[in-house]
């Protein structure tokens, strides 16, 4: 049985072999850099775009992996994007423009990251960079049942199709909410079960990992580089 | 016989605004003995299994390694009672299987070193070295039930409770999983429905009904007397 997230997109390329907590900060950091840029256009922007593509292409994603992405938030990025064009703003042309730019080179970031470092790598590292733990407990729950879940709902709809030929008269919609009543509940009780594996497994509130070896000088120069150069860009 | 590792007098229990699971169940189990626990679906199995890790609590004593099951030797006895759940993805919750084999010991806080030893022998114990890094929901449903023995077996428990660990496995997973534990030194109490793969593993067979044990024996012996075949 192999789920959604079966492997990563690019996990062959040298971005994939470096340390996640260094591909995470890097990328939050390059991505709240990006934002702080001034609205108007400027070489800056050129230049940004450029060191985005050399990163795209250290990273051996596939363009389609990343415009996917791109596309499923575009409805998103425009209605952003339209707001200071009604808004009759002065410079409400650039303003729309930043804002484009801004949310898709966030979005390119972390596609990036998000196919070359697993989830569960990125949760690590979110817990090490110190995220509350009960907001990364929850995340580590949620990453290992969801796919428990979606497995639910698969098996709920096999077994649907074969008494109904996947043919439905009439409400379709009704059946979906049925279905998702019915994964909820059992959702739930699994939630009971769980609690009672962790407590016999000695669980104290935290999820101890075997750590990966602590960062080296030179994962650390890489975590820097990046928003660095982003840096340079927004002072220069 | 060895020394009494469970001792079980006179447990009744019954859930809140529901029907009586358990009724004056008395048990024993020994160290290096091997029990399996025969019953109908709702016979009171699962719960008699909870009451010996303190997850439920009911009238009557319990007493593992010693140890009356009470609020303050849940950490202790929990360290030395192993539980297989019914169904594994319940208790497979880390992001892979050896950090999820490695959840026990860590939990007990032990050094890396030791818990790299343990999971090492683990998954080594239930031939899953080749997954180790994969995510469990990319796992068999065989392969599952036997990363959550490894995660069991890592914390190094005087006493194994195996609830229903054949369900879903194939034949050949079915035997695979009666060497494994049959070279297992522990002590094990085995919930099973199947006669076969109780007389395989266990030395002796309690049967329950309707929340009490009715009967002790042999497994062959009960599976005949209360045609379990």
């Amino acid at each position: 049985m192999r789920s959604v997230d079966a492997g990563l997109a690019a996990p062959r390329s040298p971005l994939a072999a470096a340390h996640p907590t260094v591909k995470l900060c890097a990328a939050l950091a390059t991505v709240v850099l990006i934002s702080t840029f001034p609205p108007a256009p400027s070489w800056r922007q050129g230049v940004t775009v450029a060191i985005l593509l050399a990163v795209w292409g250290l990273a051996r994603v596939s363009p389609g992996y990343v415009l996917r992405r791109v596309a499923a938030a575009a409805p998103f990025i425009a209605l952003a994007a339209c707001l200071p064009l009604v808004s009759g703003l002065p410079g409400a042309g650039a303003l729309a423009g930043a804002v484009v730019f801004k949310a898709t080179s966030a979005i390119v970031l972390l596609s990036i990251l998000a196919a070359t470092t697993p989830v569960e790598d990125i949760l690590q590292s979110l817990c090490r960079l110190g995220v509350p733990r009960a907001f990364a407990l929850t995340a580590v729950l949620m990453n290992r049942y969801l796919f428990v879940l979606l497995d639910e709902w698969r098996g709920i709809s096999r077994a649907r199709d074969c008494r109904t030929g996947g043919q439905l008269a009439s409400g379709r919609c009704r059946m979906w909410a049925n279905q998702a009543a019915m994964v909820f509940v059992r959702g739930w009780d699994r939630s009971a079960r769980v609690a009672q594996a962790l407590l016999t497994r000695g669980f104290r509130g935290e999820f101890p990992r075997l750590q990966r070896p602590d960062l080296g000088v030179a994962e650390a120069a890489l975590a820097v580089a990046l928003p660095l150069a982003v840096l340079l860009l927004r002072v220069v | 016989m060895g020394d009494l590792l469970i001792e079980v007098r006179d447990l009744a229990f019954r859930y809140p605004g529901g029907a009586q699971a358990l009724r004056g169940v008395n048990f024993r189990l020994h160290r290096s003995e091997t029990v399996a626990v025969l019953g109908a679906n709702g016979s009171g199995k699962t719960t008699f299994l909870n009451h010996l890790v303190g997850l439920l609590s009911g009238e009557g004593s319990v007493r593992v390694c010693g140890l009356p099951v009470i609020a303050a030797n849940l950490g202790r006895i929990r360290q030395r009672v192993g539980m297989l759940f019914q169904d594994a993805d319940d208790q497979i919750f880390m992001p892979t299987v050896e950090d999820d084999v490695a959840f026990g010991p860590l939990n007990l806080g032990l050094p890396a070193e030791v818990v790299r030893e343990r999971v090492e022998w683990s998954l080594e114990q239930v031939g899953l070295n080749g997954q180790r890094r994969l995510p469990p929901h990319n796992l068999s449903a065989g392969e599952r039930r036997r990363a959550a023995l490894a995660g069991v077996l890592a914390t190094n428990p005087e006493i194994l409770l195996l609830d229903e660990p054949a369900t879903f496995l194939d034949p050949p997973a079915k035997r695979a999983l009666v060497r494994t534990l049959g070279s297992l030194p522990q002590s094990k109490v085995l919930v099973t429905h199947e006669v076969d793969f109780a007389a395989a593993l266990a030395d002796r067979a309690v049967f329950f009904e309707d929340g009490a044990i009715v009967a002790e024996g042999a497994v062959s012996e009960l599976a005949d007397r209360f045609k379990w075949r």
